[in-house]
């Protein structure tokens, strides 16, 4: 096969280009360690949620020092917890679900970003730094109300945070 | 008939008159799902950016439904079929089999899209119960009338039999050319119906399996995360099921229109060959985060999307090097002086070249969006329709409206109605596209999000690192007005087209690569093969993602209930009501002002 | 004796438009610099404006501004 010899350095490059690329995701995925929201989180009825001891009452529970977990409800059209209060310098686990239909779960301007899938649990640990106020919104259609749809998350100072969050 | 031969070439439809017919019905239903979804794309665009809104939010969702359907399934498929049978029976030099199959095949594609268009826009009356408020994808448990199920079915059972409708007409040339290799049109055209039969078993089970037999009461629940896996097994491949036609028309038209030829015919059956390959394992790069899906199957797609990178870069090389080698044969002449010798007044080069130079941004806003874990900041952001405004919005759009401008007038043997409004078409065009989609990149990574009719919410507010959100949403709302413009300076010129008197001697033949077919190994031509590696590939991305899917939430999860997507009778006017609820108190206004 | 075509004046200032436009997303996103929006675009179209008005007098050479192009 006749290749002019600007296409071969042309097929070199974007090859290289491709590499690169993979090769700095799979730097992010490891060494940085930027984990994806995946399976872990398990399965659960959605019809069934206020069985689940976790999501019959949506809240934020210390579970370490300085580690949390954050037990979210996504529904047509609210975030349960609202809001959700976790204290500074903290690193926070959401399980996330939904007993209806397909959500969105996004810190506005963060990159803690996820679906939730009715029957499934989206599992995303996120660490929190200083104290702020940031708004969660829904970003997948979920019916007439969604743009309605919105929550937030309150990073208070550790001194001022008190266990529940649900207040 | 006689002058075609006195006066210049004899055009398509001189030569085949009854697939000129049919191409031209494929087109033409194409522009008319164009101009109705570009009615409600400035609705949308106008609405969400609370420029002008004249209609209860909760109807944005269907107008979006409406956008999205008409736009990636109607307009850009039946461009599709019409671009593919011209280009079958135009490369093998032979009528259809039957040409009551090909006429066939399209009503049934017709039927399917006026079922699915009838549900949507049953939307807009919620007397009814025909609704299908569940956007382009139709995520269960959101749950649309039977009828857009059905609808979405038969349409594409009607591209299947589409497909073996050309290859139908290949075997039959093959008969009587035993030797030879395939014609490089009729390569592209069955590379990518291989793709598409692969890519569409994954909707195909997910619609006839599960969506439509669940809106008819026949199953009771479905799998939520297993119907959205399936729709994104299709709905990546897709996007190559828009593209391709467009490639087609940039290797074997624009080097025509650009004064040349072809670089290279192998290494475009390369690329066609490695999207037939790599178009389907890659699905799961739309679902990075989803739950449910372990982390290794994402990075398996990520891998494969790389890489898929790969046939685009070639084609923005051979695109190029061939529109170089036309401008020079056109007697341009140093390092970038040859690119002033290009026919920048032909509407047709104008519009694809503008289209290729678009499609390297929106190329590069793509690797973002594949880049799994960079994902996090984009996904489901306004970020992700700015970047397909890029690609399917004008890769593909502005490619095939001017191969229209090119092509029309030989499937009617009457001349472009206005190649001045043309020109300018393409134009506003790009800077439209150009407008809309920068706001809608940047107010992504500011977090505002897509799909919804109003993102102002009261807890809080996005924060720009420059500019304003206010001026964002003006820009993107001039950008999509621009657009609209564009959409009607495109239909209004062809339809007037069709009032000029017919000419003769408008057919443009096309010249031959400069590196033929015979430069390429055989193997290139054995479809066997590659359909058989891409299926291979299909298993070992997919097969273990589903097992454990299944596995895990069962293949139905009775845990979920539908969400019939009805629009709540107790909130809001319904649209009818509110244009004439508007317009009654105007009358009644002017009437009290005039007494 | 301007070498530019009206085709080819409309052409070339949608696309410096749109370079230039996109400039400010760049200097907002990369390098943290807010410009202001109404200023930069009346700027910006007063820039295109005017290459416009060059290439269509013959101001500008479009040949003269191509490298390695022989002035003929």
């Amino acid at each position: 096969m006749n290749i002019h010899s600007y296409e071969k350095i042309w097929l070199v490059v974007a090859i290289l280009l491709i590499v690169g690329f993979i090769s700095t995701v799979t730097y992010g995925a490891t060494a940085v360690g930027i984990d994806m929201v995946d399976d872990e989180g398990g399965t659960v009825n959605a019809s069934a949620l206020d069985e689940d001891p976790r999501f019959s009452e949506p809240r934020v529970e210390q579970v370490g020092d300085n580690e949390y977990e954050a037990y979210v409800v996504a529904q047509q059209y609210i975030f349960k917890p609202d809001p959700i209060t976790v204290p500074a310098n903290s690193t926070v686990t959401f399980f996330v679900t939904s007993p209806d239909v397909i959500h969105g779960f996004e810190i506005v301007g963060t990159n803690a970003n996820t679906m939730v899938i009715p029957g499934q649990v989206a599992k995303i640990t996120v660490n929190f730094n200083e104290p702020g106020e940031y708004g969660v919104v829904c970003h997948e259609y979920c019916g007439s109300g969604h743009h309605t749809m919105e929550g937030s998350v309150v990073v208070q100072p550790e001194d001022e945070f008190s266990h529940g969050g649900d207040e | 008939m006689g002058s075609a031969l006195e006066t210049g070439t004899p055009s398509f439809v001189d030569r085949f008159p009854q697939e000129a017919s049919v191409v031209k019905a494929a087109l033409t239903s194409s522009f008319i799902a164009l101009f109705l979804g570009a009615v409600f794309g400035i609705i949308q665009g106008l609405h969400r950016t609370e420029v002008f809104r004249f209609l209860d939010s909760q109807f944005y969702y269907t107008v979006l439904t409406a956008h999205g359907v008409l736009m990636v399934v109607s307009f850009t498929i039946f461009f599709l079929v019409g671009i593919f049978t011209w280009a079958v029976v135009r490369s093998l030099d032979r009528p259809v089999e039957d040409i009551r199959y090909t006429w066939a095949w399209y009503g049934l594609m017709v039927v399917g899209t006026l079922m699915a268009v009838v549900a949507i826009l049953g939307g807009f009356v919620p007397s009814t119960e025909l609704s299908a408020d569940v956007l382009y994808t139709f995520y269960a448990p959101l749950q649309a009338h039977p009828l857009f199920y059905g609808g979405l079915a038969i349409f594409i059972i009607g591209t299947w039999l589409a497909g073996a409708d050309w290859f139908r007409s290949w075997y039959a040339w093959k008969q009587e050319h035993p030797d030879e290799r395939i014609p490089l049109q009729t390569f592209m055209v069955l590379t990518t119906m291989l793709m598409w039969y692969i890519a569409t078993i994954g909707i195909a089970i997910a619609v006839v399996g599960f969506l439509l037999p669940w809106s008819l009461g026949l199953i009771e629940s479905v799998n939520p995360l297993l119907t959205r896996t399936l729709f994104w097994f299709w709905g990546h491949p897709v996007v190559y099921f828009w593209l391709m036609p467009a490639y087609l028309l940039w290797y074997t038209v624009l080097p025509s229109i650009s004064g040349g030829r072809l670089f290279s015919d192998p290494l475009a059956r390369v690329v066609f060959v490695l999207f037939l390959l790599l178009s389907t394992p890659v699905g799961i790069h739309h679902q990075y985060v989803d739950p449910g899906i372990a982390e290794g199957f994402k990075l398996i797609a990520m891998t494969n999307t790389m890489f898929l990178l790969l046939p685009s870069l070639l084609t923005a090389f051979t695109v190029v090097a061939s529109m170089e080698h036309g401008a020079r044969q056109r007697g341009g002449s140093g390092l970038f002086g040859w690119l002033r010798a290009l026919p920048w007044r032909n509407p047709a080069f104008t519009g694809m070249a503008l289209a290729g130079l678009m499609f390297a941004a929106g190329g590069f806003s793509g690797m973002i969006n594949a880049g799994m874990n960079i994902n996090y900041l984009v996904h489901n952001t306004l970020w992700v329709p700015g970047h397909f405004h890029l690609t399917v919005g004008t890769a593909v759009a502005l490619t095939f409206m001017a191969a229209t401008y090119w092509l029309w007038p030989q499937l009617t043997n009457k001349p472009l109605f206005s190649r001045p409004i043309a020109l300018s078409q393409t134009v506003v065009w790009f800077v439209g596209m150009a407008l809309m989609s920068n706001a809608m990149h940047v107010m992504g990574l500011f977090g505002v999000p897509r799909r919804t009719a109003e993102p102002q919410y009261e807890g809080f507010e996005f924060v720009a690192s420059f500019g304003s959100i206010t001026e964002l949403r003006m820009q993107l709302a001039l950008g999509a007005t621009l657009l609209f413009i564009s959409t009607v300076l495109f239909v209004v010129n062809i339809a007037l087209s069709t009032g000029s008197p017919t000419q003769p001697g408008l057919g443009q033949p096309l010249p031959k690569p400069l590196s033929p077919a015979a430069d390429s190994p055989e193997v290139l031509d054995n479809l066997k093969l590659w359909f058989g590696i891409a299926m291979v590939l299909v298993v070992l991305a997919y097969a273990l993602p589903l097992t454990s899917i299944v596995g895990d939430s069962g293949i139905i999860d009775r845990g979920v209930s539908a969400a019939p997507v009805m629009i709540d009778l107790l909130t809001g006017l319904n649209p009818v009501a509110a244009v004439t609820d508007t317009g009654s108190r105007l009358g009644v206004a002017i009437w009290e002002g005039m007494l | 004796m301007r070498d530019a075509s009206p085709g080819g004046i409309l052409l070339g200032s949608a696309v410096l438009f749109v370079i230039l436009w996109e400039i400010r997303s760049a200097l907002g996103l990369l390098a943290g610099v807010d410009t202001p929006g109404a200023a930069y675009f009346v700027g910006t179209v007063i820039v295109v404006a005017f290459v416009a008005f060059g290439l269509s007098v013959g101001l500008f050479q479009v040949s003269a501004m191509i490298l390695n192009e022989r002035r003929s």
